[in-house]
C-alpha cells in the first residue's frame, strides 16, 4: 500500500460509505419481513429444533474453573458445571447443589450448607462436599498459581492470606466437608454478599479423582471435561479451538427444566461480519456488538437487545500533579464535559452518563437499587466549571495548564477520547491537553506507575456489592492510582467492611461515594455502559448477569 | 549447486539466529505482562505467576534459556491460551492461513500475469485500459472494504456463498478473492510494463523477422523473459499471504495466524510472538532461495554458479 495516503483515504471515504448506506437499506426491509412472520406464528409453541447457533468474540482460554480468568471461560464453566449457587435471569442467588440458602452462625462469619443428594458428575458418581474442598484448595495452592484463587480468597475465606505467604498449611483454608453432603465455611469477617459472591466460577466444585486422572491434560479438550450442570461440553479442541459444541445434559438434576438441546458457538472477531452472519440467518445470537456505525443499521429492529451493564467509565485525575491537587481545578474538570452529548453523540450505543461511580441497575437492598436513594453528583456543569477553572488558575498562580491524557487506542476510545479534549479545551481556557492513545495494558502499565495527569479508565465488578466500585479509593489502594487520600473515607470503608447491620453498612457506602465526589472530585465519572447484541426474536429466556459468567443459556426455549 | 546450496542453507541459519535474537530482546520491551488480570494481583500474587514462568530471571538468562530449548526444538507454551504448546498452536492455525494464501497467489497471478499480458499486447486499446483500470482498483481499494462488499452482497443479498466461518472448501471462495485482490493487481501491473520491455527488445525483432507467429513470439519469448520480475515481487508476497491477512481472516472468521499473531503481541504472550516470527522468517528465506532457484528455470541466462547449462 504505497499510494499516496490521501487518495488512498478518499476512496476509503467513499467506499465506505457506499457500502454503510447500502447495509443501513437493506436491513430495514429485512426487519419488517421478519416481524410479519412473527406475528403469523402462534405464541409460547415450541420449535421442532432446539438448536442454538451462538457467535462469540474470542475462543475458551480456560476451562480449569480455578485457572479462568476471563468471561468467556467463565460462561462456558458456568453452563457446564453447577456450583453452590447460581445467578437466575433476575440476579438472584437460587441454590445449585446446594439444598438451600446457608446457614450462619451468630456472627455470621461460619456458613453450614447442606447439599443435594442427587446430584451427579457426568460419569455418574455423586457431587460430594470433598469436591468442594479439593477445588478451593486447589485455587488457593500456590503451586496451581491460580490468578483469581486468591484474588478472592484473601481477607474473605479463613487462612487464605497465610496460604500465599507460606504461613498456613492449604488444609488449614476455611472449608471443611464435615460429612459427604455438609459443607462448612468459616470467613475471616462476614460477608453482607456472600451467597451472591459463592456464585462465582471459582468456587465450583472439582471432580478430584478425575481432575488428578488427567493430571496436566485436564480441560484441556472437551474429552478431559467432567460436567455436573446444565450442559457437557462435546466438541472442543482446546484453548486455540475456534468453535465448539455445548449438549444437554441428562445427568443434570434439573435437566427438565433445559430445553436446549444443542448449542454450536464458533469464533467470530468482526462486529460488522457478526452482524451479516446474524443478518444471512447463520447465527441466532451475535457477540456485543459496540460500534455507533453497526447499531445504526439495527435501530427499532426486534433483534436489537440492549441493557445497561454494571461497568463505568471514568477520567483518574493524578494528584501527584500540582494543578490536580487542586480541588478547583478538578472540580472544573469534572464539570466540563457534556456527557450527555457524549453519550447521545459520539458512542450512540445506549450507554447513560454516569453521576456516580457505583453503577445502576447493580446492586439491591430490599429490592431497591443502590442508586435510587443515592444523589447525583457532579453534574455537568459549564458555567459553574468556567468559574472554578478561573479560581483555580488564580490559586496556583498560573494562566495556562498542560495535562497528560492517557486513553485507549481503540476506535471508540480515540472518537471518546477526542471529544472529551475537545470538551475541556474549549470549556476551560487555559488548559491544553496532550493525548496519548496507548494499547490496553500500557494504560494499565502507565496506570500503575501513576505516569499521566488524566487518564480515562473504567472498571467492572467482581461481585454484587457496591463495595467492588468504593474500596479501590482506600489511601494507597492498588487501584487508586492516583494519589487520592481522605482519611474520613478510609474510615467510612472500613466501618463498611465491619457493619454486619446491613441498612447501616448501605448508608455509610452510599455517604462514602458522596464523600468521594461531591466533596473531594476525586474522579470525573463519564458514562455506565451498554450492551448491544443481536438475538432471533423468537429465541426467549437468555440470561444475562453483572459479573462472572456473561450469560446463561439454560433457559432458553427457540419458539416457532 | 551442492555447494551454493550448502552456502544458502548456513546463511539461512545466520538468518534465523539473528532474526530470534532480535525478536527476543524487542520483545522484551514491550510493556505489560502476559497475564490477563496481572493488575488486580497482589505483589506476592504477581511474584508466583512470574516465578512459575521463570519471567523473573534476568532477561540474558531467559534468552538463554529460550535458545536452548529452541536448539532442542521446544518452543515453549502460550500464555492466552492457557500453556498451550506454542507448536501445536502454530501446527492448527497455519493451515487455514496457508490454504488462503495459496489460493490467493494461484487464482491472483494467473489472473494478474493474464490480464498484463494481454494489456500489454493489445497496448492501449480497451482491453488494457480495461485491465489497468481493474488493477489499479485491486490495490487501491483497503482489502477490508473489498472483503466487506464481497461478503455483503455476495453472501448476505445474494446467499450464493457462506458469510463466514471455516467448514469446507465453498467457504474459502470469498475469502480467497478478497485476499487475491491485492498478488492480482500487483502481477498485472508488472507483467504489463515487463511485456512493453520485452515485446520492445531486438530479440523479438529477431524472432518477427524470422517469421514466427505472433502467439509464438508472445508465449514462448516475451511471457517468459517478463516473468522473471514478477517472480521476484510474487515470492515475499506469498509469505504475507500465506502468513495470514489479519483483515480477512477476522471479517470470515477464519481460524488462522493473522489474528493470532497480533494479539499474541497485544497480550504480551512471548512465546507465540517467538514461535510466529521464527516461522515466518523460515518460510521466508525459504522461498527466497526457491525463487532463486526458479529464475534459472525461468530464464537460462541466469545460472547458478557451478551449474550445467544445457
Amino acid at each position: 500500500m504505497k499510494k499516496s495516503k490521501l487518495s488512498l483515504l478518499l476512496i476509503l471515504t467513499l467506499v465506505l460509505s457506499m457500502f454503510l448506506a447500502a447495509c443501513s437499506g437493506g436491513n430495514k426491509n429485512e426487519g419488517t419481513d421478519k416481524k410479519e412472520g412473527g406475528e403469523k406464528a402462534p405464541k409460547e409453541q415450541l420449535a421442532d429444533e432446539q438448536v442454538l447457533n451462538i457467535l462469540e468474540s474470542s475462543e475458551i482460554p480456560a476451562m480449569d474453573s480455578v485457572l479462568a480468568e476471563d468471561v468467556i471461560g467463565f460462561t462456558m464453566i458456568s453452563a457446564t458445571t453447577e456450583g453452590l449457587y447460581r445467578l437466575d435471569p433476575d440476579q438472584k442467588v437460587i441454590p445449585g447443589v446446594a439444598e438451600a440458602a446457608p446457614e450462619y452462625n451468630d456472627d455470621k462469619t461460619v456458613l453450614t450448607i447442606k447439599l443435594k443428594k442427587d446430584v451427579k458428575w457426568a460419569d455418574g458418581s455423586p457431587v460430594t462436599a470433598k469436591d468442594f474442598v479439593y477445588a478451593w484448595q486447589r485455587a488457593i495452592n500456590p503451586d496451581t498459581a491460580s490468578p483469581y484463587g486468591p484474588y478472592f480468597m484473601e481477607g474473605k475465606i479463613k487462612n487464605a492470606s497465610e496460604i500465599v505467604k507460606g504461613e498456613a498449611k492449604i488444609e488449614d483454608l476455611g472449608i471443611v466437608a464435615k460429612d459427604d453432603h455438609t459443607l462448612e465455611i468459616t470467613l475471616v469477617r462476614p460477608i453482607p454478599f456472600i451467597e451472591s459472591y459463592l456464585t462465582f466460577p471459582l468456587f465450583y466444585p472439582q471432580n478430584q479423582k478425575f481432575v488428578e486422572a488427567q493430571g496436566d491434560k485436564y480441560a484441556s479438550s472437551a474429552a478431559t471435561l467432567i460436567s455436573n450442570g446444565p450442559f457437557k461440553m462435546t466438541k472442543w479442541d482446546g484453548p486455540t479451538a475456534t468453535e465448539w459444541v455445548l449438549e444437554k445434559n441428562d445427568n443434570y438434576w434439573n435437566a427438565k427444566d433445559v430445553t436446549l438441546t444443542k448449542i454450536n458457538f464458533n469464533v467470530s472477531k468482526d462486529p460488522q461480519a457478526s452482524a451479516n452472519a446474524f443478518t444471512a440467518g447463520e447465527a441466532d445470537i451475535t457477540p456485543k456488538l459496540a460500534q455507533a456505525a453497526i447499531l445504526s443499521q439495527y435501530e427499532g429492529d426486534p433483534a436489537l437487545l440492549r441493557y445497561q451493564e454494571p461497568s463505568i467509565f471514568w477520567i483518574k485525575m493524578n494528584q501527584t500533579n500540582p494543578a490536580l491537587k487542586n480541588e478547583n481545578i478538578r472540580r472544573a474538570i469534572a464539570l466540563a464535559v457534556d456527557k450527555q452529548a457524549l453519550v447521545d453523540d459520539v458512542l450512540a450505543n445506549g450507554s447513560i452518563p454516569a453521576n456516580f461511580v457505583v453503577p445502576k441497575g447493580f446492586t439491591f437492598y430490599e429490592g431497591k437499587d443502590f442508586r435510587e436513594k443515592s444523589n447525583e453528583f457532579l453534574k455537568t456543569n459549564k458555567e459553574e466549571a468556567k468559574k472554578l477553572w478561573d479560581k483555580g488558575l488564580q490559586e496556583l498562580g498560573v494562566k495556562e495548564v498542560k495535562l497528560v491524557y492517557v486513553g485507549g487506542d481503540t476506535e471508540t476510545s480515540k472518537l471518546s477520547d477526542a471529544f472529551v479534549k475537545d470538551q475541556l479545551e474549549k470549556t476551560l481556557p487555559g488548559l491544553s491537553l496532550e493525548m496519548n492513545a496507548v494499547p490496553f495494558k500500557i494504560r494499565i502499565d502507565r496506570e500503575n506507575n501513576k505516569d499521566y495527569d488524566l487518564l480515562f479508565g473504567g472498571w467492572g465488578p467482581d461481585y454484587a456489592d457496591p463495595m467492588t466500585f468504593m474500596d479501590l479509593w482506600l489511601t494507597g489502594g492498588s487501584h487508586n492510582n492516583m494519589a487520592y487520600s481522605n482519611p474520613e473515607f478510609d474510615k467510612m470503608i472500613q466501618s463498611a467492611n465491619e457493619n454486619t447491620d446491613l441498612a447501616k453498612r448501605w448508608k455509610t457506602l452510599q455517604d462514602a461515594e458522596k464523600l468521594l465526589l461531591e466533596k473531594d472530585v476525586a474522579l470525573a465519572p463519564m458514562y455506565q455502559r451498554s450492551v448491544n447484541l443481536l438475538i432471533q426474536p423468537n429465541v426467549k429466556g437468555f440470561a444475562h448477569h453483572a459479573f462472572g459468567p456473561d450469560y446463561s443459556y439454560q433457559w432458553i426455549k427457540i419458539l416457532k | 549447486m551442492a555447494k551454493y546450496l550448502l552456502q544458502r542453507f548456513i546463511y539461512m541459519f545466520i538468518t534465523l539466529f539473528v532474526v530470534a535474537s532480535l525478536t527476543f530482546f524487542l520483545m522484551k520491551l514491550i510493556p505489560g505482562s502476559p497475564f490477563n488480570n496481572f493488575h488486580k494481583l497482589s505483589v506476592v500474587q504477581q511474584n508466583i505467576l512470574l516465578d512459575k514462568y521463570n519471567l523473573n530471571d534476568p532477561v540474558p538468562v531467559q534468552y538463554f534459556n529460550y535458545m536452548k530449548n529452541l536448539a532442542t526444538g521446544d518452543l515453549g507454551v502460550s500464555f492466552q491460551f492457557n500453556n498451550t504448546p506454542v507448536s501445536e498452536l502454530l501446527a492448527r492455525r497455519i493451515g487455514p492461513s496457508a490454504i488462503l494464501g495459496v489460493q490467493a497467489m494461484i487464482f491472483g497471478s494467473i489472473i494478474g500475469i493474464f490480464l498484463g499480458a494481454i494489456a500489454a499486447l493489445k497496448q492501449n486499446s480497451w482491453v488494457d485500459y480495461t485491465s489497468t483500470f481493474l488493477a489499479v482498483v485491486g490495490k487501491s481499494i483497503p482489502s477490508f472494504i473489498f472483503a466487506g462488499l464481497l461478503q455483503y452482497y455476495v453472501a448476505v443479498k445474494l446467499g450464493w456463498l457462506p458469510v463466514m466461518l471455516w467448514r469446507g472448501p465453498e467457504y474459502s471462495v470469498l475469502p480467497t478473492i478478497a485476499l487475491a485482490m491485492f498478488p492480482l493487481s500487483i502481477a498485472a501491473r508488472f507483467m504489463r510494463t515487463e511485456m512493453i520491455e520485452v515485446l520492445g527488445s531486438d530479440y523479438i525483432t529477431l524472432a518477427r523477422a524470422k517469421g514466427a507467429s505472433f502467439w509464438q513470439i508472445s508465449i514462448k519469448h516475451a511471457l517468459r523473459n517478463a516473468l522473471i520480475p514478477v517472480v521476484t515481487v510474487l515470492g515475499p508476497l506469498a509469505i504475507s499471504l500465506m502468513s495470514g491477512s489479519l483483515v480477512i481472516e477476522k471479517i470470515f472468521a477464519v481460524p488462522g495466524l493473522g489474528e493470532q499473531f497480533v494479539k499474541s503481541i497485544s497480550t504480551n504472550d512471548y512465546p507465540v510472538i517467538m514461535g510466529t516470527n521464527l516461522l515466518f522468517a523460515l518460510l521466508f528465506v525459504v522461498v527466497i532461495l526457491v525463487v532463486d532457484i526458479l529464475y534459472g528455470v525461468i530464464d537460462p541466462r541466469i545460472r547458478i554458479s557451478g551449474g550445467k547449462a544445457k
